[in-house]
């Protein structure tokens, strides 16, 4: 593969959507194990240690690269599966580790001094001083930043900060602050950032009535589809509510983040990385998406335009509807 | 890529099962059950904190709704017709026609996406749902090289001749319709 403009980080659940994410032209594909340590924390999903093994050799085989995300926040006096998963992904060879947690961070960067320190966007350091800090604190070498900045803040900011950045680049969204978010908490008593469940599955209801379709999320109603609408996720942030007749989107629609149509913009901010969502996502979106932006990225380092891709890529979108999200911030 | 064998289904999940051939359907279903949990045992380590817990699978261009329940590994899971009764006992319902469950099985098709456009209905306790999905999308379930591999060393001629068939018949379904 010839030497792209961006690097393409894409997402994987189960060993065999790693395998089609690489098949489909992925640089880099980040995984989490089977527990709290990551943020999708999903029943039925995500990897063993042996399988972690085998993908990370079937990547290096193909000379491509994995991460491991553990990207919570650990338990106070449990960080034991922390440190675990921190030192299996070591020993196992991982290509760099996704951490958002300070005591985690010092834990890697002492234990493991040549394991390459990514900061998640779960840390939502957005601004040079706080990646600085990172950097020099615990010698990271990437921030996943934020999903609130626009193009040109990122510009800026890739001017002033020592390490390389990597950037979502299409899937679902996070409309509030990122590791901060409490909407999960408040309704089901887990969260992304501490259990690595936002919504978690146990706690969603889907109910026929009629033509409609009703989702619950902890006993509380968050949507009712009418006959031919598209459905979304049950998170809280994507819920509509009802105040006297009229019912809304409060935060945020059923929608996904799409940057097909920005790449060069990114390119030219600075940016090193771009970041596939979706770990949760079944091997076929995962492939599809992969191969899509394949084409996106290595049309840009040849200077040609792949409108279709981009086209592509609406229809796989959650309610086929896409936005640029913060990047172009339209609403300002 | 393979021809999916779902791919050439259309017309035939259309025909409903005479009462007679009922049970031996079963017996097929489970056997086939019986072969997909050994040829994909990573399925099972993924389910096993879900034995016991059954699931109704409803192929609504079929007059036959089936039960599945999940076993401890390495036990596969039970398949057989649903009865009226197991709808109050099931944990979870997954609703879609037979073609899309059979591309669901081989992980050709993206279940959230079918989710958002509603050509796949869920209903019940959604964790028993995600996991089948996970563990399902993960095995790589090929139906015609899982089936014919049954025949030892007559499976590869057995495979080419199955999925020239397929393809076959799924060119003349399009031409049919
Ligand atoms: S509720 Fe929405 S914003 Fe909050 S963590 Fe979940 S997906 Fe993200």
């Amino acid at each position: 593969m010839s030497k792209a403009l961006l690097e393409l980080v894409c997402p994987a659940g189960t060993p065999a959507a790693l395998r089609d994410a690489i098949d489909a032209g992925a640089d880099v594909v980040y995984v989490g194990f089977r527990d709290e340590t990551n943020a999708r924390n999903f029943p039925g999903l995500n990897f063993s240690r042996p399988e972690l093994r085998d993908g990370i050799g079937y990547a290096h085989q193909h000379g491509r690269e994995v991460f491991v995300a553990i990207n919570t926040y650990a338990a106070a006096g449990n960080q034991a599966a922390w440190h675990r998963a921190i030192d299996d992904a070591a020993a196992l060879g991982a290509d760099a580790v996704i951490i958002a947690d300070i005591g985690l961070l010092d834990y890697a960067s002492q234990r493991h001094p040549s394991l390459r320190l990514h900061l998640s966007v779960q840390a939502a350091a957005s601004h040079a001083d706080a990646i600085r800090f990172y950097h020099e604190a615990f010698g990271v070498r990437r921030v996943v930043l934020p999903r609130v900045l626009t193009v040109a803040e990122i510009a800026k900011l890739t001017r002033q900060i020592p390490v390389e950045t990597e950037v979502f680049a299409f899937g679902g969204m996070c409309p509030m602050a990122e590791g901060r978010c409490s909407l999960s908490s408040y309704v089901t008593g887990q969260s992304p950032n501490r259990q690595g469940v936002c919504s978690p599955a146990s706690h969603v209801r889907y109910e026929q009535r009629g033509d409609k379709l009703v989702s619950s999320l902890g006993g509380s109603t968050i949507n009712i589809f009418g006959k031919d609408e598209k459905a979304g996720y049950p998170t809280l942030c994507k819920g509509r509510f009802a105040v006297g007749d009229y019912a809304s989107y409060l935060f945020e629609e059923p929608t996904s983040l799409s940057t097909g149509d920005i790449l060069k913009d990114l390119a030219e901010a600075g940016v090193k990385a771009l970041k596939i969502e979706g770990r949760q996502r079944g091997r076929a979106y995962v492939a599809e998406v992969v191969r899509q932006f394949r084409e996106l990225v290595d049309g840009l380092s040849a200077g040609r335009a792949m409108p279709a891709a981009t086209a592509a890529l609406r229809q796989l979108a959650e309610g086929q509807q896409d936005t640029f999200g913060a990047y172009r911030k339209a609403w300002r | 890529m393979p021809i999916s064998i779902a791919r050439s289904l259309p017309n035939l999940a259309r025909w409903p099962l005479p009462p007679g051939a009922k049970s031996l359907a079963e017996s097929v279903l489970n056997g086939l059950a019986h072969l997909l949990a050994r040829r994909h045992s990573t399925v099972l380590e993924r389910l096993a904190d879900f034995a016991g817990a059954s699931c109704l699978i409803v192929p609504h261009d079929l007059p036959y709704p089936l039960l599945l329940t999940l076993q401890a590994p390495p036990a596969a899971p039970h398949l057989r017709f649903a009865t009226p009764a197991d709808a109050t006992q099931a944990r979870a319902t997954i609703r879609a026609d037979m073609l899309t469950l059979l591309q669901l099985l081989e992980g050709k098709l993206d279940g959230d996406a079918l989710f958002f456009s509603r050509d796949l209905v869920v209903e019940g306790d959604m964790e028993v749902v995600v996991a089948l999905r996970n563990a399902v999308d993960d095995a790589g379930i090929d139906l015609v090289a899982d089936v014919v591999s049954l025949l030892g060393p007559f499976s590869s001629p057995a495979e080419r001749l199955a999925r020239h068939l397929i393809s076959l018949g799924s060119r003349l379904h399009r031409s049919a319709t």
